[in-house]
Parts: structure tokens; C-alpha cells; sequence
């Protein structure tokens, strides 16, 4: 699975968290998910849950913390799936 | 998860005793407030103090989890529990209330009347490590039996319905945490608020429902955190439905 593919699963899950649709729509690897998407802090625990769902991976807390980024994601992703 | 440091149980306890020794004084000049001010009323309130004696006397970690109209919620909660004389001799029994800093932060008054009052501010942008302190100092004193009110909302509601889209799941990660955690589950509203407000109105006459839950999951981690919490939700959304349907 390469970055484009894994960055449009990514924002696809973050969609219906994130309050500036606009940053959504111009999202890099970059983009900071809470301050530039505006998602709510206590929904990072979702976001964290349909990761694991979408790519049949276990994030654990202390990999979870260091999901700040879309980028920050991506990279988690690619190394779980390998 | 590492243990507290001792520097802060320390702390914690030098803050339970001086609430417990102002406490004749703050308690009543809130109970004053409420009742002869405000004149509020809680019809089952005898019910409700008989309720948490028999939880207090199995002794286990307890959260008590309510929703979220008014400033005021967790001292009206705490009225609704038990009698000033009974928390004057038995302060361990007061819950704990965590609110946000912001809220109290601008006046020297409220960060005084909140230390005593036995709440640990959270600083809801601050950094993590300041929340891990946070749940460090909640899952001690859950493991010294001291009751914690946490709104799992986080905030008021302005709509006055519950803010499903804004719960959070530190109540349910302290359940999972804290081995036989119990959760009391509170729905608390004046019979004439209709959306969130500093206080109830004058006059008010509070519709008051509440269950005592043990948390039940099958997963791990997160997902049991998000499991345990749903299950209060679903208690307050129950006890919600039942407000809408007989006083709307």
C-alpha cells in the first residue's frame, strides 16, 4: 500500500471529525489533526480505533500519542502494515 | 501505569484536611445558598442519601458520572448525596471534582473555594504529561475508595440534551484501570432548564434518576475505555428519554 493510498484512507476516517472541512480539503502530511482539522482532542481515541479497524492494525498508547499528523499517521501505517 | 509520587498523595491529603476543616463553613453557606437563597428542592432526597450510604458502606472505588447544565452541578449533586453533618465526619466521602482551569483560573475566590472544595484543575490544552498526572492522582485516590464525579461531557450542554459528540472516555479508562470500580450514574436537572445557565433558576424543583453500574466490556485498552464509557451514556440517554417524554 503506498502514501497516497494510505493518506486517502486516512482522511477519509478523519472526514467526520474534522470541523475545518477546508483544511480537510487541502490536506498534506503536514496538516496538524487537532490544530489545523480541528478535531476534538477526545475524539483522537476513535480516530485511533478506525485506524486499527481500516488497516487490521494495534496502536498502542504510547504509538497513539505520536499521531499528530497526517504524516505522523501515514508513517505509523506503514510500518504496522509493512 | 507508574505509581503517584508520594510528593503528590502528600499534597492530596494536606488539601482533603483543610476542605474538611473549612468545610463547616463553605458547606453551609452553600447549603444556605440552596436552600434558602435559591430555595431549591429535591423531592427524593431522602431516597438518594439512603442510595449512596449503602454504595459508601461496600467500601469500593466509586465514580459518579452526571450530565452537565449548570456551574453548580457537582455541589448540587453533592447535596443530593449525603448531609453537610455527614460529610463533615466523613469527608473521604466527598467526591472529587476535576473541573477545567480556564473556568476558575481569572479569580483568586474560585481557585480558593475549588482547592477546598476538594477539585483537581485540568488544564484541558495542556500537555500530556499534566493529564497523565491527572489520571495518576484520580486512579490513587479511586484506590483509596475516595469517590470522583467526572461529566463525561467534559462541558454544559448548550442544546440541554446530552453532547454525545463531545463525551470523552476518561471515566471509562478509570474503570477499566481501578479493578471493581462501581459507577454511580446521575441524570440531574432542574424541571425548568432548558439549556445550560450558571445556576438553576430560583424555585427550582430538580428531576433526579440514578443507577448504580459495574462496567462491562469484552475488549482492551481504547476500546474498552470507549465500552464502558457508552454504557454510562446509554444510562444518562435513557434517564433523558424519560425526562423528554414526562415533563415535555
Amino acid at each position: 500500500m503506498d502514501n497516497q493510498e494510505i493518506m486517502q484512507k486516512v482522511l477519509k476516517i478523519l472526514g467526520p471529525y474534522a470541523k475545518n472541512k477546508e483544511a480537510l480539503n487541502n490536506a498534506n502530511e503536514s496538516t496538524n489533526i487537532l490544530k489545523d482539522l480541528e478535531v476534538n482532542s477526545s475524539r483522537l481515541v476513535d480516530i485511533i480505533l478506525a485506524l486499527e479497524d481500516e488497516f487490521d492494525i494495534e496502536i498502542d498508547d504510547s504509538e497513539a500519542d505520536k499521531v499528530q499528523t497526517v504524516g505522523a499517521a501515514i508513517e505509523l501505517i506503514k510500518n504496522k502494515v509493512g | 501505569m507508574s505509581q503517584l509520587k508520594l510528593k503528590y498523595k502528600i499534597l492530596l491529603q494536606i488539601q482533603k484536611l483543610l476542605g474538611n476543616i473549612a468545610f463547616f463553613i463553605l458547606g453551609n453557606l452553600v447549603f444556605f445558598y440552596f436552600k434558602f437563597i435559591k430555595k431549591y428542592k429535591i423531592n427524593q432526597i431522602k431516597e438518594i442519601r439512603n442510595f449512596y450510604k449503602n454504595i459508601i458502606r461496600k467500601n469500593q472505588p466509586l465514580l459518579i458520572c452526571p450530565n452537565h447544565l449548570t456551574m453548580v452541578d457537582s455541589a448540587l449533586i453533592q447535596w443530593a448525596l449525603a448531609s453537610n453533618w455527614f460529610y463533615l465526619f466523613r469527608f473521604d466521602k466527598f467526591p472529587w471534582n476535576i473541573p477545567a482551569k480556564e473556568n476558575v483560573a481569572k479569580s483568586i475566590l474560585f481557585r480558593i473555594i475549588t482547592y477546598l472544595t476538594k477539585c483537581i484543575l485540568i488544564d484541558r490544552d495542556g500537555p500530556k504529561e499534566h493529564k497523565e498526572l491527572i489520571v495518576k492522582k484520580l486512579a490513587y485516590l479511586l484506590n483509596k475508595k475516595e469517590p470522583i464525579c467526572i461529566f463525561i461531557e467534559g462541558t454544559r450542554s448548550p442544546t440541554g440534551k446530552l453532547l454525545e459528540e463531545q463525551i470523552n472516555y476518561g471515566a471509562g479508562q478509570l474503570a477499566y484501570d481501578i479493578p471493581d470500580t462501581e459507577i454511580l450514574v446521575i441524570y440531574f436537572r432542574g424541571k425548568n432548564q432548558t439549556q445550560k445557565s450558571d445556576f438553576p433558576k430560583k424555585n427550582e424543583e430538580f428531576f433526579v434518576r440514578y443507577n448504580l453500574i459495574k462496567p462491562q466490556y469484552q475488549s482492551k485498552g481504547f476500546r474498552a475505555h470507549k465500552e464502558i464509557t457508552l454504557q454510562i451514556l446509554h444510562e444518562l440517554k435513557n434517564f433523558e428519554n424519560e425526562y423528554f417524554s414526562f415533563y415535555q
